[in-house]
């Protein structure tokens, strides 16, 4: 199962790298001249992204989404887009074979002249390919090594937990794999509107490709969270004077460990707010370049690539999770700051304002549409829009939980399911709470001066962001790691000034627009602390913090660089500085922190067994679809949709309470498998004695009469999985020959029941344990 | 006008082409008939050397039974009933010993050695009393088969009882069914629904209709069940119509069900087999592996109706028989791969002018030997003429005509048998096999030896007409023994009376190719035979004896008296043969092989 894993998950890393990079690339081919490798993937990126997401969100709401139409819609423009780009090319290389062949009829040519002559065109065009690759690498052989190196540090760290555990680990993709399932029934936006530019892309894949949707939700966080690392990557290189403070940046974000373990947790799974992520920094590239190729009259083209590749940066993070959209707006707003110079400018402000509209619109249409149409909103949504108009200041979304609950079980319920360590327990701030918070400092007097109370605000603010620091991200010294950020980014701000002083204003622009972003977000993440309205929960903004810190690492890296080149324009001697400055700094952060280790998503938070994963891609493997059930506890409802049956086994148990009354349970597949964790999972909710086995201490004890999920949870599961088992082993005693263990091993165990459709079991049976 | 002549060599050219022309055309029937040796039976040669000393005796004493090593039946009953006349053969069959009881309570050596299972009548089994003694049998494992159930009173009063044969609910002491479905897996031949859904298909339904209604509970298994009419009692739920066979499952043992009077006849001995392998992880037992068909008195010899031929056909009798009859049934065999064999009489009439046309007797010797049939005798004549006197005059014609087809198999009525092997000498020396008619009173009996080296093999099903209940036989017969016999009977079409115009060929054929398509499957793995080669297996699976062992994976079946006639059939439960071992396996279905051995000892690797 590694092995094919491991396959499984290339397989998918090469489909999105052709369909994000490869296809955009041979298209666009010519259109990118002048432009950097950098660039050209974020336009890649963004291109391809905003071109699927867009094809399947109208495909979807005109009910007309297939496998056909979506490879319609894909082959044909790229056909024709690189027979119009290369038609002359073409037209050049049929004439040429065209008088191969007319030699060949006429025979002044042989045909093994011509082969000859093929093969040594192919050869020709290999060699230097690969002539130019090894150039290339030759070149930047130092930042090829060390790109690789921290590819491989990346993917070992991200994806080990995929080898290691194959289920879900976190609640939310359930919910997402049925909203997916519904999008093949062309039933976009099952519960309600919401953002689906994530669900689009999967959706896409696993129709395009055939590959079975919980595959891709389980192994895609490897592909997306390499693409994140890329992309940060790319921005910093892109923005930075020297080579290598983007490996230093990065390097402090992968290798030593900075940060708490729950800032980065949620990249070994697939996510929206994650995947979304992809889209706010190229967004942001694309308006500093903008400003550059404005200033400098770069031409009409490039100008209006950059803002539209902006503008799609921002509907996709519209598109794909409001939260990107935040962090998106934030950098907007501190580009409003630190491009002020040219911001307000009428042909900036116009074009810009026209943009930020048009990303609105396009990412706002889809569900616009669907809403016209009469989808209600879904849950969240109507979350975010209290929180926008101020009624509700809650960081946690009760009505996607809701959701979660439908997706996860075929019975109702009103549980919540709860994300285990990578969400924390929120306490809502009340108003009075806080009022509380406030009450609990020095009373302000009226006699106490603006200054004193900004110096009071500032000391308060310092103080609750370094708690939260140390709680939340860096667990060693929050009031040192606050001050080291909070200087940072003075640092980076004042450089900017420098730098704009110095008349380099496009990098002083960029320095000081980061640092002021990076002061926005230290303020979303304490906004609870100060009275403002808690727009994101801190759980969430911690991942934007420590990834766009990576930024600001970066960008002072890249100071001394940037004053070598300023000062004596050598570019070596400046990527020399950063080179050795980089290697310091990284050096002492290994010295100084631990290195990281692969990430593992803690045992309460595993969902599945990989016991459970392994005999559901066999059963998949070897069954016509609908011809079999899978009895299990809920996670493979979803995961099964359109493949075959699922029965819920708490309602399989409480139907087996009534057996002595004659009640019956009848299966009427042929197959029947029943899934059951010989240690059952905690599924979110650790208990006294976490990890214990099933037994018949579990199995005589009471049904849990819990609605929805909470009968899987914790003890409850144990006891569910008790019972289970003893069923599973009298009905096998009763019928030997029909129920027979099907897969075995330390943790699971997969029963399976062959019978004759037009007579099946009654699988009611005393089992001593049925109340 | 210039006419060119034809040249010498143009001439010569088109002369060779015709000339090959020809020879292909004429060339390959003169060879057929040069070469085709139609006075000598090919399957002279094919009988097994085994005869009545060598098969197999069941064991009923108590102390002989509980000291051989071969497995064991108890059954509470009287072994003359139908039920228990199928029992004791089906014990011959399946090289089991057979201990008979009148009542439960006199079977007290079930601590000693347990039997394969305890076979019930009910009739001999006191509900109320026997229950604990029953109970006590499950408890050591030992498997109940109820060959019939008690009265629908005696059951729906005692709540006991009901609980130990698996009913929920006794709904109704008869009703009128619609027809039943026999569940795959059971039998061999996958699921059969036996329901007359119109009134054309109403003519097939010979099963009694009329049964109790009882309603399997939990832990049960069904494996035939009666469909009712919709109209008349609504939608009932599969796990509410009325079962026929099913199965209880307790802890150690089973308790089947058989509602019904299903084991009274040939059914029964696949029912008792599927039984069995229901009992255990798997199955393996002597089978004949032989599909016959008995064409009965068809061709004749002579031309002693041509009246009637002309009035039904406006044809004579050598054209209707050689015209019509004969492409129909060549190509009946072709479409069913399968050899047939001809057991006729030159002549019915003895005592009229008529005499058998030698040049008839030549030509259809000639198609049979080049279909690859057999040909045999028939003891069919007039009244007026003796056995003995109709042997001898077909001697003298066979000895005229076919000096040296030596008759290895002979059509008579049971009756018949003590005279036919007193009959003619030269033509009976030879003979090897009696078919017979099945007849109401021979116990069960498919086969048996008259005397010490004829066999007599019995014809089981009518190929003249399909119906239900022998279809669902046919299937019982090829899950027991891989073995059908069916006699197709010609006698009405060759010897056709005047004013009967309703027996003519067409309606004949047409009956018969349906009866014969859907009792012998044209893809079917069991072998179509001769008689005289089906005797031979017969014969071998007589004598056969053998025992199995499963270790973990692997079954190890040991054989006496194996011969190249010998077969087996495996039956698995969802496991399937991963590699044999001194036989060649072939699938059947799922989880069912036939199985040829090569060596006496076969051991087979199995795969889940």
């Amino acid at each position: 199962m590694t092995v094919h894993t491991i396959l499984q998950a290339v397989c998918l890393f090469i489909i999105y790298t052709v369909l994000t990079v490869v296809l955009p690339e041979l298209v666009f081919h010519q259109k990118y001249k002048g432009r950097r490798t950098g660039e050209r993937l974020m336009l890649d990126i963004t291109v391809s992204n905003f071109y699927i997401m867009n094809l399947v969100f109208i495909l979807q709401l005109l009910h007309i989404s297939s496998i056909y139409t979506l490879l319609i819609f894909t082959v044909m423009p790229v056909f024709a887009v690189i027979i119009i780009q290369y038609r002359k090319a073409f037209k050049a290389w049929g004439i040429r074979q065209l008088a191969l062949l007319g030699k060949i009829s006429s025979k002044t040519m042989g045909i093994k002249t011509f082969f000859a002559i093929v093969f040594t065109r192919i050869k020709d065009i290999l060699c230097n390919a690969c002539k130019n690759i090894f150039r290339i690498i030759g070149r930047h052989k130092t930042e090829y090594v060390l790109f690789t190196l921290l590819s491989v540090w990346l993917l070992y760290i991200y994806g080990s937990n995929e080898i290691i555990q194959y289920g879900y680990t976190v609640s939310d993709l359930p919910v997402h794999n049925y909203w997916i399932n519904e999008m093949s029934k062309n039933n976009i936006f099952a519960a309600g509107v919401y953002p689906f530019g994530f669900h689009c892309i999967i959706y896409y894949i696993h129709t395009v490709f055939h590959i079975d949707t919980y595959v891709i939700l389980r192994l895609f966080s490897v592909v997306q969270t390499f693409y994140l690392h890329l992309v940060l990557f790319t921005f910093i290189r892109c923005i930075c004077r020297s080579s290598f403070a983007a490996y230093g940046g990065l390097f402090l974000y992968l290798v030593p460990s900075l940060y708490h373990g729950n800032c980065t947790i949620r990249f070994i799974s697939a996510l929206p707010q994650e995947y979304g992520m992809l889209f706010i920094l190229p967004c942001i590239y694309f308006l500093f370049a903008f400003f550059k190729d404005m200033k400098e009259n770069a031409g009409k083209w490039i100008i209006c690539t950059d803002l539209a590749a902006a503008c799609a940066c921002f509907s996709m993070t519209i598109a794909v999770h409001f939260y990107d959209t935040m962090i998106a707006g934030l950098f907007c707003a501190a580009i409003v700051i630190g491009f002020c110079m040219r911001f307000f400018r009428p042909r900036y402000f116009l074009r810009l304002m026209g943009a930020v509209l048009l990303a609105v619109v396009i990412g706002v249409l889809p569900m616009f549409t669907a809403a016209l149409c009469g989808k209600p909103m879904q849950g969240s949504i109507g979350w975010g829009i209290n929180i926008l108009t101020g009624r509700s200041s809650s960081g946690t979304n009760q009505n996607q939980d809701s959701n979660e609950n439908k997706a996860n079980t075929s019975s109702s319920g009103s549980s919540q399911i709860a994300l285990p360590d990578t969400t924390k327990e929120e306490v809502t701030p009340e108003p009075e709470n806080l009022a509380q918070d406030i009450d609990t400092e020095p009373v302000l007097t009226p006699s106490v001066s603006t200054l004193e109370k900004t110096t009071h605000f500032l000391q308060h603010f310092y103080q609750t962001l370094s708690n939260d620091i140390q709680e939340d991200i860096f667990a060693q010294d929050g009031a040192l790691f606050a001050a080291v950020i909070l200087s940072l980014c003075a640092l980076i701000v004042l450089a900017g000034i420098g730098m704009c002083i110095a008349k380099q204003p496009d990098y002083g622009f960029i320095q000081i627009s980061t640092g002021i972003f990076l002061l926005f977000l230290l303020i979303l993440f304490n906004a609870k602390n100060i009275g403002l309205p808690q727009l994101m929960d801190q759980n969430r903004s911690r991942i934007y913090l420590t990834y766009m810190l990576t930024v600001l690492y970066a960008l002072v890296l890249d100071l001394p660089a940037g004053i070598v080149l300023y000062s004596c324009k050598k570019p070596r001697a400046a990527n020399g500085i950063s080179l050795i400055l980089s290697g310091i700094i990284c050096a002492a952060a290994c010295m100084v922190f631990p290195i990281r280790s692969h990430i593992l998503a803690p045992r309460v938070s595993v969902l599945e067994t990989n016991g459970a994963i392994t005999c559901l891609g066999q059963i998949l493997s070897e069954r016509r679809n609908t011809t079999f059930t899978v009895v299990s506890a809920n996670d493979e409802l979803q995961m099964l949709a359109g493949r075959g049956q699922h029965y819920e086994t708490i309602t399989f148990l409480r139907y087996l309470k009534y057996a002595a009354q004659g009640q019956r349970i009848i299966i009427p597949t042929k197959y029947v498998y029943f899934y059951i964790e010989k240690i059952p999972l905690d599924y979110t909710v650790s208990y006294a004695d976490s990890g214990q086995s099933i037994s018949r201490t579990g199995a005589a004890k009471t049904l849990p009469s819990s609605a929805g999920i909470n009968p899987y949870k914790g003890e409850n599961r144990w006891i569910v999985m008790s019972k289970m088992y003893y069923w599973a082993e009298q009905f096998r005693k009763l019928f030997p020959q029909d129920m027979t263990i099907y897969y075995e091993d330390d943790e699971f165990i997969c029963y399976r029941l062959i019978q004759n459709e037009s007579s099946p079991f009654s699988l009611s049976i005393d089992y001593n344990y049925n109340q | 006008m210039n006419h060119q002549m034809l040249t010498k060599r143009i001439y010569f050219t088109i002369s060779c082409i015709m000339l090959l022309v020809l020879f292909l055309f004429q060339g390959s029937s003169l060879v057929r008939q040069k070469y085709n040796r139609y006075d000598e039976n090919i399957y002279a040669n094919e009988t097994a050397p085994f005869d009545a000393g060598t098969q197999f005796t069941v064991q009923t004493d108590s102390a002989a039974v509980l000291s051989d090593s071969h497995a064991f039946i108890v059954f509470i009953g009287d072994t003359d009933s139908a039920s228990g006349t199928t029992i004791r053969q089906w014990c011959t069959y399946t090289k089991r010993n057979l201990l008979t009881y009148r009542q439960i309570s006199d079977y007290r050596t079930y601590r000693e050695k347990l039997p394969d299972a305890v076979l019930l009548d009910a009739a001999f089994v006191d509900c109320n009393s026997d229950l604990s003694l029953l109970t006590t049998l499950t408890s050591y494992g030992i498997s109940i088969i109820w060959c019939s159930l008690p009265d629908f009173n005696t059951i729906e009063n005692n709540s006991v009882l009901m609980d130990f044969l698996g009913i929920a609910n006794a709904v109704s002491p008869s009703l009128t069914v619609s027809g039943y479905k026999l569940y795959s897996g059971f039998l061999l031949g996958g699921e059969s629904w036996y329901i007359a859904n119109n009134e054309d298909e109403e003519k097939y339904q010979d099963f009694s209709l009329d049964m109790p209604w009882y309603i399997p509970g939990n832990a049960t298994k069904t494996y035939m069940a009666a469909e009712l009419d919709s109209s008349v009692y609504g939608t009932i739920k599969t796990e509410d119509r009325p079962a026929v066979f099913w199965r209880k499952s307790l802890e150690n043992a089973y308790i089947f069900c058989v509602n019904g009077d299903y084991l009274s006849d040939t059914g029964g001995f696949g029912i008792l087999n599927a039984i069995l392998y229901e009992l255990k992880d798997y199955a393996v037992t002597p089978v004949v592996n032989a599909q016959t068909v008995s064409i009965i008195n068809y061709p004749v010899l002579a031309f002693e109706q041509e009246d009637a031929m002309d009035a039904g056909y406006s044809r004579n009798t050598a054209s209707v028989l050689e015209n019509v009859i004969w492409p129909d049934i060549s190509t009946l065999s072709e479409y069913l791969n399968s050899r047939f064999t001809f057991l006729f009489t030159p002549q019915f009439h003895y005592q009229d002018e008529h005499e058998p046309v030698s040049q008839e007797l030549e030509y259809f010797f000639r198609l049979l030997h080049e279909k690859q049939f057999e040909a045999g005798l028939s003891s069919t004549r007039d009244t007026d003429t003796s056995i003995r006197e109709k042997l001898q005059k077909d001697t003298s014609v066979y000895r005229t005509f076919l000096q040296h087809y030596r008759f290895l198999s002979l059509y008579a009525k049971e009756s018949e048998i003590s005279e036919v092997l007193n009959g003619s000498p030269e033509l009976t020396n030879t003979l090897q096999t009696i078919v017979t008619e099945k007849s109401s009173n021979d116990g069960n009996c498919l086969f048996a030896y008259v005397g010490n080296d004829v066999l007599q093999m019995k014809l089981l099903s009518d190929g003249t007409a399909y119906s239900y209940k022998n279809d669902f036989i046919q299937k019982s017969l090829n899950t027991a023994l891989a073995y059908s016999s069916i006699g197709v009977d010609c006698t009405e079409i060759c010897n056709p009376k005047e004013d009967d115009e309703n027996v003519l060929w067409d309606k004949f054929y047409q009956k018969t190719a349906t009866a014969l398509a859907a009792y012998l499957p044209p893809k079917s793995v069991y072998q179509s035979c001769t008689v005289t080669q089906a005797a031979s297996r017969i014969r071998a699976f007589l004598a056969v004896d053998y025992s199995s062992m499963r270790t973990g994976n692997t079954i190890t079946l040991q054989i006496k008296n194996r011969s190249e006639d010998t077969f087996f059939m495996l039956r698995l439960h969802n496991e399937e043969i991963k590699d044999i071992d001194g036989a060649a396996a072939e699938k059947i279905e799922d989880g069912a092989y036939l199985i040829t051995p090569e060596r006496d000892t076969v051991t087979i690797s199995l795969k889940k």
